[in-house]
């Protein structure tokens, strides 16, 4: 009967449970931002052969001016990242003491995750119910470190390629075939991988409709949907009495509206790219 | 005295058939040049019928090339050489059947020096445009469709840069029709056939030796060159294969550069599609020309095979050659493959490796998660008819 208790709360104390600070919800727009137009003009060179490539080309006036936009959003996104391991870290040390690797505010992956991802199968399959989540979900756990790991695999061989001078004083000549191949199919992978999984998840799942979902944006979720998505941590937090301090007051209706739009339009852009990334798919498919 | 006999009778037959044939052959050749001056009057329209001594035949008297060098009176005292015409080439030329001063209007007269008459002599083009005009008025295109092609040359022609002003010479083109189809005898003949493989060969002395006679020397040496003016190879590239025909541009031209790189690919349709595969090429395939081309690393005219010690893609070369566009390139540029491909282990197994590895970590990723998408769809949308997913439903339930 834990979910009365919430239900109890006294009025006006807020309906929405927060998930996200500021710092983080603004990373995370400027590190989708970035990503897109890495992916803009980076695929518009992968996929050289299709029709709208040189489109693209043309818009931002050659490959020299898309290369340096390239660079540039590369440089704001590897920045990002650095500045949130240097933020991740800080606070990790901060709480030495008390951080709990394993503990359920860490997105370190533990033997929960392969329960649940188990649970979630027999759930698919009706089986069984619907494992109940604490704060992060293994799939949140999988695009966070999934960003880990594009980012070092995109990163370094983005690096490699754009000083090939240094690089093959190191290095032999091949590096620079292998780069191009890797470089190239991971962030197919990442593009793919963030406009259909990462959407799914987040905005197009039967029971996010209609789209978007602006915790991102808003950084709190409607406490019925906190219960629904995050049980298991909605049941710690009534037990430990921490709920309350993580209730917010609903948005202003100014924020929730704002945030759709930009929902919206990075979805939209999201779609498009996933659209132009297929066809170049299919094209260099039909081609080989 | 049997022998005898039969020989004296043979000769006889011999002697008979040859008067019968030369008398029959005289007809009809007579014949076939009455029907020709007939064809021009009628098929040209404009072009009035020759006054009988203005005929092929008269013009020959004196301008025969088989007679080898010809000299005339010039209009002062001195003599000057004579414009000889190989009798035989012409009849076997695409204009064989027509009369010198159909397009020689400027001749009106059959003695030296010419005294030149008011019209000037026919161009290619005013000609040919006119008959396919007249043969599309007359729905003759399916019949006469290469006239329709020499139009449509002429037109890409007017674009190219042989059809600019000459630099030096500006009341001349750089190169007009005739002066790489000779007018006398030219007759490209059609696709596969062995005579046309024999045209293909003299391409590089028609574009070499009048104007282009640097670019033919060093490409003799070439390994395209080689094959071609040594060995006789068709299948080995010959200026126009790379520069391209009628529509031939300048070299400085970005779109030309890049149709040039489409043009080698043509024959060495593996190694385009490698090149495509590098940074190279896709800037190449969007249509900038800036990226390194085929021949900024394999060199053009005087182009050598790989293996060729003094090649600029021998790896003793490469670096100084890398080093045109990289200016600090270093050693590992060497090692560098510009036409790596993912399916050749023995020369290329890194590549081989780490495009097996991406494509089963593509495919993983997919696999589990397109999968766990779309049971969960499946599975959400379910629920949300009962609404049994809700916590406090399951809670209750239990």
């Amino acid at each position: 009967m834990t979910h009365r208790i919430a239900d109890e709360l006294p009025e006006g104390h807020g309906k929405q449970v927060r998930r996200f600070g500021l710092i983080w919800r603004i990373a995370h727009l400027c590190f989708a931002l970035s990503v897109m137009t890495l992916i803009l003009t980076g695929m518009a060179v992968f996929y050289a052969d299709t029709t709208w490539a040189p489109v693209i080309m043309q818009a931002f006036g050659g490959p020299k001016t898309a290369g340096l936009v390239h660079r540039i959003a590369a440089t704001i996104m590897l920045s990002i990242f650095f500045l949130h391991i240097i933020g991740v870290v800080t606070n990790i040390a901060r709480n030495w003491k008390t951080f709990k690797w394993l503990g359920p505010d860490s997105l370190v992956p533990n033997l929960q995750d392969i329960k649940d991802i188990y649970g979630m199968f027999m759930w698919f399959l009706g089986k069984r119910p619907r494992p109940a989540f604490d704060r992060w979900t293994y799939w949140e756990k999988f695009d966070y470190w999934a960003v880990f790991w594009g980012m070092g695999i995109i990163g370094s061989t983005g690096m490699m390629l754009s000083f090939p001078n240094i690089t093959a004083s190191v290095f032999p000549g091949w590096v620079f075939n292998v780069a191009t191949i890797v470089h190239g199919e991971e962030a197919f992978l990442a593009a793919v991988f963030l406009f259909t999984v990462h959407f799914f998840n987040n905005h197009f799942r039967p029971d996010k409709l209609p789209p978007p979902d602006v915790v991102m944006f808003t950084g709190s979720v409607p406490l019925e949907e906190f219960k629904r998505e995050h049980s298991a941590q909605y049941a710690r937090l009534v037990e430990s009495g921490q709920l309350e301090s993580y209730m917010v007051e609903t948005p202003p209706r100014a924020l929730t509206l704002g945030s759709k739009i930009l929902g919206l339009t990075l979805i939209t852009i999201g779609l498009t790219l996933l659209v132009l990334v297929i066809v170049g798919f299919v094209s260099a498919s039909t081609k080989a | 005295m049997m022998l005898t006999n039969r020989i004296t009778r043979l000769t006889r037959l011999v002697s008979f058939s040859i008067t019968v044939g030369a008398i029959f052959l005289t007809g009809s050749l007579a014949a076939f040049q009455a029907e020709a001056a007939a064809k021009i009057s009628v098929g040209k329209h404009q072009i009035e019928a020759p006054p009988p001594k203005l005929d092929n035949a008269t013009c020959l008297t004196c301008h025969d090339a088989s007679k080898g060098d010809i000299k005339g009176p010039g209009s002062d005292s001195s003599s000057k050489p004579v414009h000889g015409v190989s009798s035989d080439k012409f009849s076997k030329s695409v204009h064989g059947e027509m009369q010198c001063v159909a397009c020689h209007k400027d001749i009106v007269d059959s003695s030296a020096p010419h005294k030149k008459g008011p019209a000037a002599k026919a161009d290619c083009v005013t000609c040919h445009l006119e008959l396919w005009e007249t043969a599309k008025k007359d729905n003759l295109t399916k019949e006469k469709a290469r006239l329709g092609v020499v139009v449509k040359n002429i037109e890409t022609y007017k674009n190219s840069y042989h059809a600019r002003p000459n630099k030096e010479d500006k009341t001349r083109v750089n190169a007009a029709c005739d002066d790489c189809h000779s007018s006398h005898t030219f007759n490209v003949p059609p696709q596969g056939t062995s005579r046309r493989t024999e045209w293909h060969l003299t391409i590089p002395e028609v574009c070499g030796k009048k104007c282009h006679s640097d670019e033919l020397d060093e490409y003799a040496t070439s390994v395209h060159g080689k094959k071609v003016l040594e060995e006789k190879n068709q299948k080995a590239a010959v200026c126009i294969d790379c520069h391209t025909t009628h529509g031939i541009a300048n070299t400085s031209k970005d779109t030309f550069k890049i149709s040039i790189t489409e043009n080698c690919g043509s024959c060495h349709t593996e190694n385009l599609k490698s090149y495509r595969d590098t940074y190279h090429g896709q800037i190449n395939k969007l249509g900038y020309g800036y990226t390194a081309k085929c021949y900024d690393c394999h060199g053009s005219h005087g182009i050598l095979s790989p293996k060729d010690p003094d090649s600029k893609v021998h790896p003793n070369n490469r670096l100084k050659t890398c080093q045109k566009c990289h200016k600090e390139a270093t050693q590992g540029f060497v090692t560098f493959s510009p036409h790596a491909n993912t399916s050749n282990i023995q020369k290329y197994p890194q590549v081989w490796v780490v495009s097996r590895f991406m494509w089963a970590l593509l495919a993983g990723v997919f696999a589990f998660f397109w999968l766990h998408t779309g049971l969960w769809w499946y599975r959400e949308a379910q629920d949300r008819k009962t609404r049994k997913n809700h916590p406090d439903r399951r809670k209750e339930t239990k």
